[in-house]
């Protein structure tokens, strides 16, 4: 190399050669990174996709395994939500905005006020008039807020409208306002960001927002963390955030959380969902004030959008913190989340419980279908105690049987969970205790349950809480109760029913006096627990019948003998006896009255001798065969001429005797002719009042397809000591021989 | 024309099996009727007695709902609580008569007398409005 020819080089170009080293040094790292930067990019991106995906799998199992937990307590029946109202209708407005944006668009084009702007154009100066909005084609936060604006005037301008009106004139059109009403509710519910229903126990707020979960949301794929009140204990005012970010993501980073958040709702176009179902349910008192901070936090994340549910006393009581809070304006909240049920829906959701339930059945008779439907708490008894069984025709509740049976699951159900922990016998027993004592049926004070008891509060609340038995409420604290605290019970039914069998198999053996006082002084005819009690101990007393003194003391009552008959025939058949039998046929003896009622739970009810195989039909037979004419006149054919035998009406009373007569029916298809009920048709056709026509038709379908079954019984009355049944008999044999025959 | 009348939310609701898109105007000429007559405005509050406010069902569930329901009829039962056979036929009707659509509107929300006020007055009047209206050989 030439080096001093190089030197000279150097030594010539000094400034441009530091120049160029320092270019080189430079440009070349930046270079680099130019080339490296898109793939750390790529890499980041795939890193944080692969982070997203985490947790969207982990979310998605976390809100199904809620799900799955209030499935297994059956306080959600999946499929069983009937879209009554516009609850649910509202619900989706919120949770998904961007896509229910243009449902509420599609409504506000629909409004048409012509016919209120011509009936009231001479009395205002302006029209309303919505304008016609252009849907949200591309659905973002930026553009859903700029239509919310927009659909904001438009509204506010029509309202103002609308609300100048004079409602003066006549024909002013209520429906306008209530339109109007209708719109801004749905409006209110798009634009705001934290939701909370609010209703009564047991009115169905868990199974609304699990059925909102499972059919919508998830469906829709909108990302929704569902938490309930009972998931959060032992917290402070920072420690629900990291509850929450800890069960979504898996780890503490909250920051992690947000950018989830974003990268899911931007890439889906929705919002994100996070509910907070029965805030009463946490027994943490810092709960409020922590709830407070989060919603707080969380809403700085414009995606958020939050459901909050409670029972409407404990959130007005406990939550008033919510209610102050700087995002106060961004609450909106639904009181009542039910409306009465039509008939089909009723019917619907009568079907829906049985089946969910797993129950086959062939026929409710009308009057306990009417019962279940009409207190769906008790049809939600009655499949619980029935669940997975063939129940065939179910003509009659024997409600202490049933409220056994349920007591006996859920006893069985918590002791198998606990390891044999007997807690909610101790909790009844206490909570009836208190309400014999101090002759108050309802707001037991928990402190006092708590006390006696000695079980946990904790555990008390749990059981409360996951069980129909009880009712947790506040009572006002100004009151004697401390604690604010109270039980109840759910359902009035249940109360009685373990108030009297607390009376008959606790208190009666331990204080005999101390019974017979209460009974003497609470279950009188005019005292609210009257009905109930008084039923389930005459139930106890027919089903255990060593309870002799039980039986003794009430047959000293002075309501026993106008309620003896109705009771007697609500009693499962299989508790009665012989002596009951015959008590009724004296009864039936005793007067005219007493007889009408007995012939009409027999013939309506109990016309099946295998169903009830004590107290049935059968029962009248010997009874009309040792009438006076004079006594059968006035006790059975007066009965048959009242309108109630008519097949033709269609009252429900009436109906009844169908079933009879379809029994009968049945039984000559099924070749049973053995049955003793065929023999009634016999006092019917002998009657020549109304249904002897139907009953001479049935009997000659008899004698064609089993002649000497029908003979028999013909004969059998031909050959009686009764003078009218003995020519009866002749008579019909002819009568019935050459008719065709047919029901 | 009318499919189905019940009630929902405590108020009386109608579906509608009709023709898609009959104008007001090409109800009134099918009347022969002019715009600006007494008929003519009696009969356009006929129209709004019947279409004012509608929804069009399959509109509805295939836009909002078709994640939410696996099927139309489903959509019936559940969101509209209809009995459901009355779904599954309302869903076979629209399958059987193209161009035509289940419109669904509660009573009394123009503010004008009802629908039965409209056309039970006399005999003929549904018949007539079947015949503008309503689907072929159908009624």
């Amino acid at each position: 190399m030439d080096w001093p020819a190089v030197k000279q080089y150097v030594s010539q170009n000094t400034a441009a050669i530091v120049v160029g080293l320092i270019i080189t040094l430079l440009v070349v790292p930046f270079l680099k990174g130019l080339v490296k930067w898109p793939f750390n990019y790529i890499r980041e991106c795939l890193k944080r996709r692969k982070q997203n995906i985490a947790i969207q799998k982990k979310l998605l199992s976390f809100t199904q395994d809620q799900i799955q937990k209030q499935i297994n307590s059956r306080k959600y029946l999946p499929d069983s939500y009937i879209e009554i109202n516009q609850v649910k209708e509202g619900l989706r407005y919120f949770c998904h905005p961007f896509l229910f944006c243009n449902k509420f668009i599609d409504h506000i084009n629909r409004r048409d006020f012509t016919y209120t702007n011509s009936v009231l154009g001479k009395e205002i100066q302006q029209r309303i008039a919505f304008k016609v909005f252009r849907k949200l084609a591309r659905p973002s936060l930026k553009t859903f807020k700029a239509k919310l604006g927009e659909l904001n005037l438009s509204i506010t301008r029509n309202a103002a409208v609308l609300n100048n009106m004079p409602e003066k004139s006549n024909d002013f059109p209520w429906q306008a306002r209530w339109k109007m009403e209708e719109t801004i509710a749905k409006f209110n519910v798009l634009k705001s960001r934290v939701l909370v229903l609010l209703d009564d126990a047991g009115q169905g707020k868990t199974n609304l927002i699990c059925d909102l979960t499972k059919e919508f949301l998830l469906k829709l794929e909108v990302p929704v963390a569902l938490f309930y009140g009972g998931d959060f204990y032992g917290l402070n005012n920072s420690s629900m955030k990291a509850f929450v970010t800890e069960r979504i993501t898996g780890g503490t980073d909250f920051d992690s959380l947000n950018k989830f958040i974003d990268y899911e709702c931007r890439r889906r176009k929705t919002n994100f969902i996070i509910i907070i179902d029965a805030l009463n349910e946490s027994s943490d008192p810092n709960f409020p004030s922590a709830l407070n901070a989060f919603i707080g936090d969380m809403l700085l994340n414009p995606f958020v959008r939050i459901i909050l549910t409670c029972r409407t006393e404990y959130y007005d009581l406990n939550f008033k913190v919510i209610q102050t809070a700087s995002f106060a304006p961004e609450i909106l909240k639904i009181k009542g989340i039910n409306s009465k049920l039509e008939e089909h829906e009723k019917d619907k959701l009568f079907r829906k419980y049985l089946s969910f339930f797993n129950i086959e059945w062939k026929l409710f008779a009308g009057r306990v279908y009417e019962k279940l439907v009409s207190n769906f708490l008790l049809l939600r008894i009655f499949c619980e105690a029935h669940q997975g069984r063939s129940i065939g025709s179910i003509l009659n509740v024997y409600m202490l049987d049933l409220f056994q049976e349920y007591y006996r699951q859920i006893r069985d159900g918590i002791k198998g969970k606990t390891n044999g922990n007997d807690s909610i016998q101790k909790v009844i027993r206490e909570v009836v205790k208190y309400m014999v004592d101090s002759r108050l049926h309802k707001d037991v004070p928990m402190q006092v349950v708590i006390d006696k008891t000695a079980i946990d509060k904790n555990v008390i609340l749990k059981l409360i809480d996951e069980n129909i038995f009880f009712r947790r409420d506040v009572v006002d604290k100004t009151g004697v109760l401390l604690d604010g605290e109270v039980i109840s019970f759910t359902f009035d039914e249940i109360r009685d029913f373990l108030i009297a069998d607390y009376l008959a198999n606790v208190l009666l053996p331990e204080d005999e006096q101390k019974f017979t006082q209460f009974i003497t002084d609470e279950v009188l005819p005019q005292k609210p627990l009257f009905e109930g009690v008084s039923k389930y101990l005459f139930f106890i007393s027919k089903k255990d019948r060593s309870k002799q003194k039980l039986n003794q003391i009430l047959a000293k009552m002075g309501w026993w003998e106008e309620k003896y008959l109705h009771y007697l025939f609500e009693t499962n058949d299989v508790d009665l006896t012989d002596q009951d039998v015959e008590q009724v046929k004296r009864e039936f003896l005793s007067s005219k009255e007493k007889a009408e009622f007995i012939l009409k739970t027999l013939i309506y009810y109990r016309y099946d001798p295998n169903t009830y195989k004590n107290l049935n039909i059968t029962m009248l037979f010997p009874l009309l065969i040792g009438m006076s004419d004079a006594d059968r006149l006035q006790k059975f054919d007066a009965f048959l001429i009242k309108r109630h035998l008519s097949t033709y009406s269609g009252r429900d009373d009436e109906m009844r005797l169908e079933h009879y007569f379809e029994y009968i029916n049945e039984i000559i298809k099924a070749k049973d002719i053995n049955n003793p009920a065929l023999e009634f048709l016999f006092f019917i056709a002998s009657a020549e009042k109304t249904g002897s026509v139907t009953a001479k038709n049935s009997l000659s379908l008899l004698y064609r397809e089993h002649q000497v079954t029908a003979l028999a019984i013909l004969e059998k009355y031909q050959n009686c000591n009764n003078e009218y049944y003995k020519n009866r008999a002749h008579t019909l044999i002819n009568e019935v021989k050459p008719m065709r025959g047919g029901v | 024309m009318i499919y189905y009348e019940y009630k929902k939310d405590h108020n009386k609701a109608y579906i509608f099996h009709v023709v898609k898109n009959i104008s007001k105007g090409r109800f009134l000429r099918t009347m022969r009727v002019g715009r600006n007559s007494f008929a003519g405005r009696l009969l356009s509050r006929v129209y709004d007695c019947f279409f004012s406010e509608t929804v069009d069902l399959l509109d509805e569930y295939r836009v909002y709902h078709s994640s939410e329901y696996g099927s139309f009829s489903e959509f019936l039962q559940k969101k509209y609580c209809l009995p459901d056979e009355v779904a599954v036929e309302g869903e076979d009707k629209l399958l059987k008569h193209k161009n035509t659509a289940l419109l669904w509107r509660k009573e009394h929300v123009t503010g004008d007398y009802n629908l039965e006020m409209f056309t039970m007055s006399s005999d003929g009047a549904l018949n007539i409005l079947n015949s503008v209206l309503g689907v072929r050989n159908e009624n």
